[in-house]
């Protein structure tokens, strides 16, 4: 059993506070699905999703002797997600918020469902964990993975991975149909 | 579902279709084909998913990570600072008093100079204010300057 596990918030930031790293390792991996629930559901491009996110995290760390132990960590870092958000319309000047996603982003807390973010599934993320990590041989892994993180082109990755266009593009083939008939096994793809 | 667009779809999903009339020659078939709509609709879903995972695992949280980049941030910080102090000192001490001489050689027009045996000099020059005057100038620096003048 993990030794963090019993303890709060608060404990664990006193603890990071002494030095134990860890402590805040644990702590923020248990927030990580749930900042990035909300980053996700209010910016669409996945390096501003990246930016958001690490830039989050920064500041948490950065701030983390502002934080009054008062066992309000997870609207301390809600709020300040919030205003990364609004502040990364501001910058990017593309689409300014709207009423309806600043109510939604006003309304984060509470995890209700009429709110306009979508819930991740955790159970769906670790299925596909589970086949990228557990299923596909190193080089299929490696191949799908610069193909969706890095987003290269399957004649790219053939040029970096010196192989042949059509091993690139069938061993992609190959794991997106393993993914897909493992969701659809566990429901997750509708007919 | 047609086994002649199953690889098709997904290549077109994944965006290495270029050409625009097998493009379109895909579409149309889905719209056709009720089989292949459904794989093209849950393949999609499963492109998402993948990529939302992906992304995922990439944001984790890391301590060690997080740390070192405010380290460096700090760092940068710095080297930006100490920059603008060394630009600022070098301005202020060289530059400024660079163009300053510049200035002082366009507007001073001597007309007479004599030196004395103490190193000190008379002079007459137009002080840009349509009469003349003699001022005595002992001072290393106008030395410098008026010797330049009369250099060129």
């Amino acid at each position: 059993m993990n030794k963090y596990e019993n303890l709060n918030d608060d404990d664990l930031i006193k603890l990071y506070k002494k030095g134990d790293k860890m402590a805040m390792q644990f702590l923020m991996e248990k927030y990580h699905q749930y900042l990035f629930k909300i980053g996700y559901s209010f910016l669409n491009n996945k390096e501003d999703i990246e930016d958001l996110i690490q830039d989050t995290y920064i500041k948490i760390i950065k701030n983390i002797k502002q934080y009054k132990m008062n066992n309000y960590f997870k609207y301390w870092i809600t709020r300040m997600l919030k205003n990364n958000i609004i502040n990364f319309y501001k910058k990017k000047k593309i689409n300014v918020l709207d009423e309806t996603q600043l109510f939604a982003l006003n309304n984060v807390e509470d995890n209700s469902p009429d709110t306009m973010i979508q819930l991740l599934n955790e159970e769906r993320i670790a299925i596909i964990n589970s086949i990228i990590n557990e299923e596909l041989k190193e080089e299929k892994k490696k191949i799908i993975e610069m193909k969706f993180n890095e987003n290269l082109k399957a004649k790219e990755i053939a040029e970096k991975l010196k192989m042949p266009l059509n091993t690139v593009l069938t061993s992609i083939h190959y794991s997106l149909i393993k993914i897909k008939d493992k969701l659809k096994e566990k429901g997750y793809l509708s007919n | 579902m047609c086994k002649e667009f199953e690889e098709k779809i997904i290549n077109y999903l994944i965006g290495e279709i270029e050409n625009e009339n097998e493009k379109k020659n895909i579409l149309k078939h889905i719209n056709e084909c009720e089989s292949c709509n459904v794989y093209f609709n849950q393949m999609l879903k499963t492109i998402n998913y993948t990529k939302e995972t992906i992304l995922y695992n990439k944001t984790k949280f890391d301590i060690f990570k997080i740390e070192k980049k405010i380290r460096m941030r700090k760092i940068f910080k710095r080297f930006l600072l100490g920059s603008s102090i060394a630009a600022a000192i070098m301005f202020i001490f060289i530059i400024v008093p660079y163009f300053k001489n510049i200035s002082k050689k366009e507007v001073i027009e001597i007309n007479k100079f004599n030196q004395f045996s103490d190193a000190s000099f008379a002079i007459e020059y137009n002080n840009n204010e349509n009469y003349f005057e003699n001022k005595f100038a002992n001072l290393e620096e106008k030395y410098l300057l008026i010797k330049e003048e009369f250099n060129e």
